[in-house]
């Protein structure tokens, strides 16, 4: 029986260990990561923008992870052309997650699949909601409005061969108030493949909801704190005890 | 010496992460040199079984690998991608032919229920169905990281030890001889994943 | 393993003596930090207007329903009693003092409550189960190298569910911490209505709820765990900073507290770590908080102080300076055994976790002594 899962986002700037909301550094916590044995699966993004920052830096944190943890790694962040599949897999990462490029050109989608194996491609898609009540896809770090609906274009990415699909909530993204439900459950709708649902957890119970009414596949954090070994054990039993099939 | 061989495709830091934490010395290599003097060999695998071979074949690699794995009999463990290349063909993308070391063929994970996502990814079990010097020491309820869309469907029932349910039961892990392979990532399997490793490197 | 937190050398303010390393912290173009700015920006603040809302919000909120007027979070120092004071003698009104036990209380803290007490005031004073308390903070000590996590989530907690329950409208902070020592504001609103959200985000950083383990359950959490938004919105109850409303100033605070009723400093005529003998004083494990936040980031009490006292010019840098690099840092030998005792660790244990704990961007090993990389010169 495939298990749920719970996974933990980090991202970083020029190799810092940065919080998204305000696009701050997370000095919250400091050395020495626990090496969380209980967490299922770990997403590691690029946020550095363009010319600000030493590319080096963040493979320098992918390797880290994949030299010490024991755990599938998916590494996302300015991933442009094959070769920067191809680096980063040679780095240590399991899966790449794709955003802007592959909006700009979907045959990318195919190409990674076809190279790589579409296990190994995760389309990762962020959306704000507008004001008439319906979702927009945006790029470049939620600036650029594409037009998109994102259920659209997650089943365009499912065709041209995506592995994974990871929505992302820009408005709920750090509030601590729960995922969007609703876009979760429409994106999950609208394909076959995983779903992996992100923006806005707070309280193990954010997780339940967005495996029963996100309908999500995984579910992601992004609090620090989330990383914990106690932490993430405690969300765990948590959703056993709500009848949610994880991995203890 | 454990030689992680490096065809272009695979995680190589985080299986050679995985063979340092059990206490192996890895060497990750596609020279001939290399690959003769191993103890015992991994084929690892991230990417598209065509790819796979191609690249296999581009190094030069596959007589001589035939040779030390067939002939030689040198233990190998076979991981994800590196466990379809040991079967006979493929079905990703077109129809391919692989190493022919098990008498299988890869082809895709198909349910029938909509809610069984393809790819299959995250983390399931392992049914031990034949004992296998593997399984030393692993609990029954061990889960194992899996990542794939494609399945080893083998004719030979004998060379499986190990599957999984998704719908339908598939193959998990095989044992052949000196040949072994798991379709689940042990590398990224925590703590039971590295047991299993670690089975094979003192054992296999 | 390793996580990067800090990239470049530690700069410190060019006005005070705080560094970058301290979260949230901004400096600007001339390398003055973001609490400088603030208190520069202070000054110019119309205080009679605010004066003004101060009296509109209590005019308004004359409470029909409860014996009290306003709830104030009490600790019994310098700054919370001033707040009382005023509140009950310079504005007639009558506050429920409600404090969240310090971890491990002082005689001088329990001896400045008593001082306030006797004047007239109404105090509630809540000491959760010091077996479940006991445990977390150990857990976060060892986590988060910060054992006061769980009691700044009381802190928070208490007041409000007391105002709830009392029904009692205002609750008075005291100052709002990202303007006054350089942070992030997320709205400008929150400089005068506390922003729950803030107060996870920055300082206790997840939800409580989710501390629950097999030692510690939901209902163990309670004292922890802040009452609904809604219920606080349906009952009217306003939650706001005094600091808002009159300027702020731990110097008045101080003078005023001598001046008002008998405030003791400590026994022990200096704080570990600092130079000042009058600010928090009243939890012993305040000293080893103040000494990990040393650890993480570089800076400790004695910078802290300084920095304050430099912003309300009652020091020059340079002698905030020779301050700071004269206290900065020392290592809180006086109620160790205490802490020890109560985080059940035993030394070694304790300094291994101080190790973790220690950012190794801005530390290095000289001769097996640990030395900042980039101490204040």
């Amino acid at each position: 029986m495939l298990r749920k899962r719970l996974i933990t986002v980090l991202t970083f700037n020029d190799g810092v260990l940065f919080r998204t909301k305000d696009f701050i550094p997370d000095y919250r916590y400091t050395l020495n990561f626990v090496d969380a044995w209980s967490v299922d699966e770990i997403v590691i993004l690029d946020v550095t923008r363009p010319n600000q920052g030493k590319r080096e830096n963040f493979y320098n944190v992918v390797r880290q992870f994949a030299r010490k943890c024991f755990v599938p790694l998916a590494v996302g962040g300015g991933v442009r052309t094959l070769n920067d599949f191809k680096t980063l897999l040679g780095l240590g990462a399991d899966k790449i997650i794709i955003n802007t490029e592959a909006v700009k050109r979907p045959e990318f989608i195919t190409e990674g699949a076809k190279s790589f194996g579409a296990q190994c491609v995760v389309v990762s898609i962020d959306a704000k909601k507008k004001d008439d009540g319906c979702y927009e896809v945006f790029t470049d770090f939620g600036r650029r409005s594409t037009g998109l609906s994102p259920d659209e274009w997650a089943k365009k990415a499912q065709e041209f061969g995506a592995g994974e699909i990871m929505i992302n909530s820009i408005d709920k993204d750090g509030s601590l108030e729960g995922y969007d439900l609703e876009l979760a459950k429409i994106v999950s709708n609208a394909v076959d493949i995983p779903v992996l649902i992100c923006g806005g957890a707070g309280l193990w119970q954010h997780f339940v909801d967005g495996f029963n009414k996100g309908k999500a596949s995984a579910v992601c954090t992004t609090n620090i704190y989330h990383f914990t070994e106690s932490s993430i054990k405690s969300a765990k039993i948590y959703l056993k005890n709500n009848q949610i099939d994880v991995r203890i | 010496m454990i030689v992680i061989i490096d065809y272009g495709l695979g995680n190589l830091p985080s299986v050679a992460g995985a063979v340092e934490k059990v206490g192996f010395k890895p060497l990750i290599s596609n020279k001939i040199n290399d690959i003769e003097k191993a103890e015992k060999l991994i084929l690892p695998g991230v990417g598209a079984f065509a790819d796979g071979m191609k690249n296999l074949r581009e190094l030069n690699l596959i007589n001589m690998l035939n040779k030390i794995v067939l002939k030689e009999k040198k233990p190998i463990l076979g991981i994800c991608l590196g466990m379809q290349l040991m079967c006979k063909e493929s079905y990703e993308f077109g129809h391919h032919t692989g190493l022919g070391w098990i008498d299988a063929s890869v082809i895709r994970l198909n349910p029938k229920d909509k809610k069984l996502r393809v790819p299959h990814v995250g983390w399931d079990d392992l049914i031990q169905v034949k004992n296998s010097l593997l399984f030393n020491n692993i609990p029954k309820d061990a889960l194992f990281y899996y990542v794939h869309s494609f399945h080893t469907k083998c004719n030979n029932k004998d060379i499986i030890f190990g599957e999984c349910e998704y719908e339908e039961k598939f193959t998990s892990v095989i044992q052949q001889n000196n040949i072994y392979a798991t379709q689940f990532h042990p590398e990224k399997s925590q703590l039971h994943g590295l047991n299993l490793l670690k089975n094979f490197l003192e054992k296999g | 393993m390793l996580l990067k937190n800090l990239e470049v050398k530690m700069r410190y303010c060019k006005k005070c003596l705080m560094p970058d390393t301290r979260p949230r912290i901004i400096f600007d173009e001339d390398g003055i930090c973001n609490a400088c700015k603030y208190s520069e920006d202070k000054k110019e603040i119309d205080w009679e207007s605010r004066r003004q809302e101060f009296l509109e919000l209590i005019e308004e909120n004359k409470t029909k329903n409860s014996w009290w007027d306003c709830v104030v979070p009490w600790s019994g120092g310098k700054d919370s009693s001033s707040i009382a004071y005023r509140l009950k003698f310079e504005f007639g009104l009558n506050p429920l003092l409600v404090t969240f036990s310090p971890q491990l209380p002082t005689d001088v803290g329990n001896l400045n409550r008593e001082e306030i007490v006797r004047l007239g005031f109404d105090h509630i004073f809540f000491r959760p189960d010091q077996n479940i308390h006991r445990k977390l903070a150990r857990r976060f000590f060892i986590e988060r190298g910060n054992q006061k996590v769980a009691w700044d989530a009381g802190v928070n907690v208490l007041p409000v569910q007391v105002a709830l329950k009392y029904k009692i409208p205002i609750v008075f902070y005291a100052e709002h911490g990202e303007s006054e020592y350089g942070g992030k504001i997320i709205k400008e609103e929150s400089r005068k209505i506390r922003d729950f959200t803030e107060v996870i985000e920055n300082q206790i950083g997840d939800d409580p709820r989710n501390w629950v383990s097999d030692e510690i359950t939901l209902k163990d959490l309670n004292p922890y765990i802040y009452p609904d938004i809604n219920e606080i919105k349906k009952a009217g109850i306003k939650i706001v900073y005094f600091g808002y409303f009159f300027r702020w100033s731990e110097l008045n605070n101080f003078n005023f507290a001598k001046t008002h009723w008998n405030f003791h400093t400590t026994p022990f005529g200096r704080t570990e770590g600092t130079f000042t003998d009058y600010d928090s004083l009243d939890d012993k494990s305040d000293d080893i908080y103040y000494y990990m936040q040393y650890i993480k980031f570089g800076f400790g009490r004695a910078i802290r102080d300084a920095s304050r006292k430099i912003q309300n010019d009652q020091l020059t840098r340079g002698q905030g300076l020779e301050l700071a690099k004269k206290y900065d840092g020392e290592f809180p030998r006086r109620y160790f055994s205490d802490m020890l005792n109560y985080l059940n660790l035993t030394e070694k244990e304790f300094y291994e976790i101080v190790d973790k704990h220690r950012n190794s961007e801005i530390w290095k090993k000289e001769r097996n002594e640990w030395k900042l990389k980039y101490p204040l010169e």
